[in-house]
C-alpha cells in the first residue's frame, strides 16, 4: 500500500471500525462505528480496485461506493453461509477481508504515477446553519421519541387472556391469566375436574400483568386415563353464570 | 455549497424536520384516538415536499444543493414511514422478512423454511445484510432493518438524481425528476417497508447509474466497470426476483436501443451485462429458487386472465380505491385529489413527451424513459382488473423512473413560458397534489395513520388481542404446526416464533371463516399436520395490513365479527382442547385425547 495513502487509510479505518463495533456493547454506538465500514468502505475499496484509469469524481464516487457496499452486504451471506456461518465475528472479518483484498488489488493495479482525483473539502458551515441544523435534528429526535411513546387511548377495548397447559409432574394443570384490560381487575378462576371437584383461585392484576398458578388435578390422571379439566374465569365485579373466558382440555395433554 | 446556500439548506432541513414532526404528531393523535390527525398528516407531507420542490424549480441552487435537497426529501419521507409504525414492524411483508432474519440469527445460516411466504428465504440479500448489522451491533431486527432500508432509500434517491443528471445533462432536470419520483404511489409506504424490493430497487438504480457513467468513459477504460457492475447485478439477483427480471428486461431493451442508434454491438453497448443478468437469474432459479416459478406464475396468470375478462366484459372492472382487505372507504375529497394527481401526471406526460421527443428522440436513455413512462399509464389500466391490481401496482415503481424524467422535462418547459412567476408556484401546487394523491392511491385511506398496537393503561402497557396471542405463543405456546388467519399468522411468525400456515393453500382461509365444520376440514388439518388452530372471530384478522390492532369503541369495533360458531366449531372435534382464550381469539389443540 506504500504510496497509496487513501488505501492505507481505508484499510486501517475498516479494521478499526470492525473491532470497535464488535467491542462496544451499546447497540446504537456500535452501529455508528460500524456504519462507515458497512455502508461505504467496502464499496470504496471495490471502486478503488476497479477504477484505476478513470477514477470517478465526487459525488458519483460516494454514491457508487455506498451502492456497492449495499451489494456486498447482500452478497456476503452466501459465502459466509458455508464458511463459518453468519456470526458477529465472521461478518466483521469478512467485511474487513473484502476491503483488504480490494485495496491490495487497487495498489497492484495503480501505476506508479497514479494520483487520486482532487477532493475539494467542503467549506465550514456558518454558525447559523449549524444552529438551524441542530434544531432540525432536535425536531426529528422529538418525532422519533413521540413515535416510540406508548399513549393511552380510552377507546381501545381491553380484554383478558386465559390459558392452560400441563405442569411438570403430570398431575397439575398450569393456568395463566393476562390482564390486558384498561384497569386493575380482580378475577375469579374456577377449575372443574371430570370427577366433579371444583377449585377456586382469586387474583388481582394491574393492566399488562400476567401470572400463572397451578391446580392439582383431581382425580389424579393415570397412564392411559387422562383427566378432563375445564377452567373458567370471571371478573369479580360481574361474577355471573356466563363465563368471561373459558379453556379446557386433558391432563396430560395431547402427545405431551 | 457556499455559506448562504448552506444556511438556506439548513432552513430547508428545519422545515422538513417540522413536517416529519407534524406527521409523527398526527400518528400519535391517531394512536390516542384523537382528532384531527389526518389534516395534520397531510399538512406535514406538504411541509416536507413543497419548499424543497419550489427551491428545486429555481435557477439559484447549485448541483450539490439540489442533490442535498432531493436526499433530504427522500429521507424525510422515509421518516414519515418510520414514525408511522415505531417501534415494531406492522406491514405484512415486514413480519415475514423479519422472521427470516430471526431464523438466520438463531442458526447463523440461510435458507430456512418460511411457512407463510415460502419463496422469501431463497432471496436472502436483504435478510443477510440485516443480520450483519443485528449480529455485529447486537441490534434488534427492527432497528437493523430500519437502518438498512434507510440507507437504501437514500442511495435510491441520490442515484436517481445522478442518473437523471447524466441523461438530461442538467442538475435542475435531475432535481425535479428525482423529486417527482417521490410522488409515485409506492414511495411513502410500500417501497419503504422492510422487504426485499426495498433493497433491490436502489441496487437496480445503481446499476443504471453505473451503465450511464460507463458510456462516458474512454474506450480503453470501459472494462473497469465490469467488476462493480457484476457485483451489483449479482446482489440484485440474490435479493429480489421481480427486480432482477425487471433489470434483465431493461438491459435487453437498452442494448437493443443502443444497437439501433449505433448499429454496433461494441462497448458501451451493455449486451454482456444483459446476458450476465439473464444467466445469473436462470442459475439462481435452477439451483436455489425453483419455487419462484409457482409463486409468480399463479398471480401473473390470474392477472392476465382477470385483465382479459375485464376487457371482454366477462367480469366487472374493479372499482378504484377498493382494497382486497377490510379497509374502509376513501372519502370523496381524497379520491378527487388522487384522481387529480393522476390527471396532472397525465398532462405532464403529454407535455413532457413532446419536449423530450423533440430534443432526445435519437438518444437511447431518454427514449427508454419515454417508453417506461408510457408503461406507467398502461400499468394503471391493470388496476381496473381485480386480480391484476397488485401486478400493476408493483410495476408502477419501475415505470415511474421514466415518467419522472419525462414529467420533469414538461415542468421545465412550462417554466420557460412568459410567466415564470406564476408557473413556479403553480407547478409547486401541482407537485403537492401529485404527492398527496400518490400517497392516497398507494395505501388504504384508513391505514395512512398508525393504529394502537400497544396502549398505556394506569402507567402500564397493554397489547392488542392478536399481539397478546403472539406474545403468549412465544412465551408459553406449544411447539408444532399452527393454522391462523393472515394477521394472526404474521404476528405468530414475529414475535410469536411459531411454525404457522395461512392463506388458501392449504385452505386455512375457508377453514377459519366457515360457520360449521365442513367434511373436508378435518382431513385437511390432518393431511397438513396442523396441530393448533387459532380461531379468530374478527373478520379483520384476514387483513395483513390492519388486523393487528386494538378494536376501538365507537369505530365499529365488533361490527364485523364472524359467527361465534366459526370459533366454537373446533371444540366439537373429538379430543380437541381449548388452550387459550382472549375473547375474540381462541387456540385449539387438535392433537386429540391422549
Amino acid at each position: 500500500m506504500r504510496g497509496h495513502r487513501d488505501l492505507l487509510a481505508v484499510l486501517v479505518a475498516a479494521a478499526a471500525c470492525a473491532a470497535a463495533a464488535l467491542l462496544v456493547p451499546v447497540g446504537w454506538l456500535s452501529l455508528l462505528l460500524l456504519a462507515p465500514l458497512a455502508f461505504f468502505l467496502t464499496g470504496y475499496a471495490i471502486a478503488a480496485a476497479s477504477f484505476v484509469a478513470a477514477p470517478q469524481p465526487w459525488p458519483r464516487a460516494l454514491w457508487i461506493s455506498v451502492g456497492l457496499s449495499l451489494a456486498v452486504l447482500a452478497l456476503l451471506p452466501l459465502p459466509l453461509n458455508y464458511l463459518g456461518g453468519l456470526r458477529a465475528g465472521t461478518w466483521a472479518l469478512a467485511l474487513v477481508l473484502v476491503v483488504l483484498v480490494a485495496c491490495a488489488v487497487a495498489a497492484r493495479r495503480r501505476p506508479a504515477d497514479w494520483s487520486p482525483l482532487a477532493f475539494r473539502r467542503p467549506p465550514r458551515p456558518p454558525a447559523l446553519a449549524l444552529l438551524v441544523g441542530l434544531g432540525a435534528l432536535a425536531l426529528v429526535a422529538a418525532a422519533v421519541v413521540l413515535a416510540h411513546t406508548t399513549l393511552s387511548n380510552s377507546k381501545a377495548l381491553g380484554f383478558t387472556e386465559l390459558w392452560m397447559k400441563p405442569a411438570a409432574g403430570g398431575d397439575r394443570v398450569r393456568v395463566g391469566v393476562g390482564n390486558e384490560e384498561q384497569h386493575w381487575t380482580t378475577f375469579v378462576v374456577q377449575a372443574r375436574f371430570a370427577g366433579g371437584t371444583v377449585e377456586k383461585h382469586i387474583l388481582s392484576l394491574y393492566p399488562g400483568a400476567k401470572t400463572t398458578f397451578d391446580f392439582v388435578v383431581l382425580p389424579r390422571p393415570r397412564p392411559g386415563r387422562p383427566t378432563f379439566v375445564s377452567i373458567v374465569l370471571s371478573r369479580q365485579a360481574e361474577e355471573s353464570d356466563h363465563p368471561y373466558r373459558r379453556v379446557y382440555g386433558w391432563i396430560p395433554a395431547g402427545a405431551e | 455549497m457556499d455559506g448562504a446556500r448552506t444556511t438556506r439548506f439548513a432552513v430547508s432541513l428545519l422545515v422538513a424536520a417540522a413536517g416529519v414532526f407534524l406527521c409523527s404528531l398526527a400518528n400519535a393523535l391517531a394512536r390516542a384516538g384523537e382528532e384531527p390527525a389526518m389534516t395534520l398528516y397531510i399538512l406535514g407531507l406538504l411541509i416536507i415536499g413543497l419548499p424543497i420542490f419550489f427551491r428545486l424549480l429555481g435557477r439559484g441552487a447549485s448541483a450539490g444543493e439540489r442533490l442535498a435537497l432531493v436526499c433530504l426529501l427522500g429521507v424525510a419521507l422515509y421518516l414519515v414511514k418510520v414514525v408511522h409504525d415505531a417501534p415494531s414492524f406492522t406491514f405484512t411483508d415486514e413480519l415475514i422478512h423479519a422472521f427470516n432474519v430471526e431464523r438466520i440469527g438463531e442458526t447463523a445460516h440461510l435458507f430456512h423454511h418460511n411457512p407463510v411466504l415460502k419463496v422469501t428465504p431463497y432471496y436472502p440479500g436483504l435478510e443477510g445484510a440485516t443480520s450483519a448489522l443485528a449480529k455485529i451491533c447486537g441490534l434488534s431486527t427492527y432497528t437493523a432493518g430500519l437502518v438498512l432500508v434507510g440507507v437504501a432509500r437514500l442511495t435510491l434517491i441520490a442515484a436517481l438524481f445522478l442518473l437523471f443528471e447524466r441523461v438530461g445533462g442538467s442538475a435542475r432536470t435531475a432535481g425535479l425528476a428525482a423529486a417527482i419520483y417521490t410522488t409515485n404511489f409506492n414511495f411513502l409506504f410500500w417501497g419503504a417497508q422492510f422487504a426485499y424490493e426495498s433493497l433491490a430497487l436502489p441496487l437496480l438504480v445503481i446499476v443504471l447509474l453505473m451503465l450511464v457513467e460507463r458510456e462516458t468513459t474512454a474506450r480503453q477504460a470501459i472494462r473497469e466497470w465490469a467488476a462493480p457492475l457484476t457485483v451489483a447485478i449479482a446482489a440484485i439477483v440474490v435479493t429480489h426476483h421481480l427486480t432482477s427480471y425487471a433489470l434483465a428486461a431493461i438491459l435487453v431493451a437498452l442494448a437493443g436501443l443502443l444497437w439501433y442508434f449505433a448499429r454496433d454491438w461494441k462497448p458501451p453497448n451493455p449486451w454482456p451485462y444483459a446476458l450476465l443478468t439473464v444467466f445469473l437469474v436462470a442459475c439462481w432459479l435452477a439451483v436455489v429458487a425453483g419455487e419462484t416459478f409457482s409463486y409468480l406464475s399463479n398471480p401473473l396468470s390470474e392477472a392476465l386472465e382477470a385483465l382479459a375478462n375485464t376487457i371482454s366484459g366477462e367480469s366487472a372492472p374493479r372499482g378504484l380505491f377498493q382494497s382486497s382487505g377490510a379497509a374502509g372507504p376513501t372519502p370523496l375529497g381524497a379520491r378527487l385529489v388522487a384522481l387529480l394527481g393522476v390527471a396532472l401526471l397525465g398532462a405532464g406526460w403529454v407535455l413532457g413527451i413532446r419536449a423530450n421527443w423533440r430534443r432526445w428522440r435519437e438518444r437511447p436513455w431518454p427514449l427508454l424513459f419515454m417508453v417506461a413512462s408510457l408503461g406507467f399509464f398502461l400499468a394503471l389500466g391493470l388496476r381496473l382488473a381485480p386480480a391484476a391490481w397488485e401486478t400493476g401496482n408493483r410495476a408502477s415503481e419501475f415505470f415511474f423512473i421514466g415518467l419522472a424524467f419525462v414529467v420533469a422535462g414538461a415542468g421545465l418547459t412550462e417554466l420557460r413560458r412568459p410567466s415564470p412567476r406564476i408557473a413556479a408556484p403553480a407547478l409547486t401546487a401541482a407537485f403537492g397534489i401529485v404527492l398527496v394523491g400518490g400517497v392516497i392511491s398507494g395505501w388504504p385511506w384508513d391505514a395512512q395513520l398508525a393504529k394502537p398496537l400497544h396502549v398505556s393503561a394506569e402507567g402500564k402497557t397493554i397489547s392488542s388481542p392478536p399481539l397478546a396471542l403472539a406474545e403468549w405463543a412465544r412465551a408459553e405456546g406449544p411447539e408444532g404446526k399452527w393454522a391462523a388467519a393472515t394477521a394472526d399468522a404474521n404476528l405468530l411468525l414475529v414475535p410469536g416464533n411459531r411454525d404457522v400456515v395461512t392463506g388458501s393453500n392449504p385452505d386455512v382461509e375457508d377453514l377459519l371463516t366457515s360457520p360449521t365444520l365442513e367434511a373436508w376440514e378435518l382431513p385437511m388439518l390432518r393431511q397438513n399436520g396442523l396441530e393448533y388452530v387459532v380461531a379468530d372471530q374478527r373478520e379483520i384478522s384476514s387483513d395483513g395490513l390492519q388486523g393487528y390492532f386494538f378494536p376501538l369503541l365507537g369505530a365499529g369495533a365488533y361490527d364485523n365479527l364472524l359467527p361465534a360458531s366459526a370459533v366454537t366449531k373446533f371444540g366439537a372435534i373429538p379430543g380437541a382442547a381449548r388452550i387459550y382464550d382472549n375473547g375474540t381469539i381462541a387456540v385449539y389443540d387438535l392433537r386429540g385425547k391422549p
